[in-house]
């Protein structure tokens, strides 16, 4: 008879304190309370929002409204001033650049003011790729948590590639902190999302290779909507 | 293969954003144990229970029409629900500031028919040090400790990635068990 093999546990515990975790489970067994709330004070309280919001909606369009009013009447007497002017024989020498400032502003006769880059540059040129790993480059710790907090800042602001740079540098340089888990599946997310589907394969497979138990139907359907692929030394495809 | 069970829903579900008001006392009534469970886990104290069912149904119907499907609908209405038990805990901490509580134990009861006293005063202590938290580590430790969520669904629930999720878990059990003084090792 073979030995019953211990099953793997369905994933990290949420709690490691047995005192906290023993409270934990109080608190989810709390009985349920009667409800009073029905459909019918919902559908009220539904219907009251919605008007309370129509009421918001007009006040905030009326003001909209009367502030448009405002700047049209403004600049329409900013323009009849100026053809007054025009007219009496004074030409409109005005063309003069905003001082101390990145950009410099033409203001043609009328009020129309144009701005211009000092160095020829468009005025929408933006900054080099902000989603170069690069841009990371200056993290000073190797610490897992505030890596795991940088990529998240990363990932928030849209640079996808920098924050799987950093969940990498956890799961290849911390394997055994209890971060490295999740890191790895936000890694293996990450990387499908970018496109880089033979890299998120690796990861998905590496975290089925470290932990067989956890998560294991999750991470099989990941792998199924990838497909095949070539075979992966680690997190890198062979 | 999409089952009877899944068509109904999502007729229902069609129906109710198009405002219909039978279709919208459907979802009500099928979610309305799930999310009242849900707060309850969340702040505690039975009491608070009812207003925010009906505020999160009346958020959500108002939402609803934008609502598209990229998740199901009970963790749609779980992330309502976590915004608003977010205003509840922040209208708590005004309330017991003013009242200068000490403690900032959850208001008690009216009705509670649970007998065990004992179980319910250490639930108390409980929340009152979840009362202390910063939102983000309360909300992940209620999805998986209490709600007892997985990693991957507390993280789809919180709109937050698997490893910030783990790692404010960690951070609020640290924090929870020094205000309970209970003994806490990482590992």
């Amino acid at each position: 008879m073979k030995p019953e093999l211990p099953k793997a546990p369905d994933e990290e515990p949420a709690v490691l304190s047995p005192q906290l975790r023993a409270l934990a489970q109080l608190a989810r067994d709390a009985p349920a309370p009667p409800l009073r709330v029905d459909a019918e004070r919902v559908h009220a309280g539904f219907l009251a929002a919605r008007r309370a919001r129509a009421r918001r909606s007009a006040i905030v369009g009326g003001l909209v409204l009367a502030a448009a009013a405002l700047v049209l009447v403004v600049t329409g007497l900013k323009l009849g001033l100026s053809r007054g002017a025009d007219l009496s024989g004074h030409v409109a020498e005005d063309m003069s650049p905003a001082p101390a400032s990145d950009r410099a502003v033409l203001r043609a006769p009328g009020g129309v003011a144009a701005p211009i880059a000092r160095d020829d540059r468009s005025p929408d040129s933006s900054s080099p790729d902000s989603s170069s790993p690069d841009s990371s480059s200056d993290d000073p710790t190797n610490d897992p948590r505030a890596l795991v907090r940088r990529a998240d800042s990363l990932r928030a602001a849209g640079q996808h590639a920098a924050a799987a740079a950093l969940l990498t540098r956890v799961v290849r340089e911390h394997p055994d902190d209890p971060l490295a888990r999740g890191a790895l599946l936000d890694l293996a997310a990450l990387l499908r999302e970018l496109g880089r589907s033979a890299e998120a394969r690796c990861a998905y497979r590496l975290y089925r290779a470290r932990h067989p138990g956890a998560l294991a139907s999750d991470v099989d359907r990941a792998l199924a909507r990838l497909g095949p692929g070539p075979a992966c030394d680690e997190l890198s495809p062979r | 293969m999409v089952s009877d069970g899944d068509d109904d829903e999502a007729n229902v579900l069609r129906a109710a954003q198009r405002g219909d008001r039978a279709a919208q006392s459907q979802l009500f009534t099928r979610y309305r144990e799930r999310v009242a469970r849900q707060i309850l886990r969340m702040v505690g104290d039975p009491s608070a229970v009812d207003d925010l069912v009906q505020e999160v149904f009346i958020a959500a119907f108002t939402a609803l029409p934008r609502f598209r499907g990229d998740a199901q609908l009970g963790t749609w209405l779980y992330a309502i629900a976590t915004n608003r038990t977010r205003n509840w805990w922040d209208s708590q901490r005004r309330r017991r500031r003013r009242e200068d509580v000490a403690a900032g134990r959850p208001s008690e009861p009216q009705d509670d028919p649970e007998a065990d006293l004992a179980a319910r005063q250490q639930r108390d202590h409980l929340y009152a040090a979840l009362a202390n938290l910063p939102d983000k580590l309360r909300e992940a430790f209620i999805a998986r400790a209490i709600e007892g969520m997985n990693l991957i669904d507390a993280s789809a629930a919180l709109g937050a990635p698997i490893s910030t999720v783990s790692y404010r878990t960690r951070r609020a059990e640290q924090l929870l068990c020094a205000a309970l003084g209970l003994p806490w090792r990482e590992s």
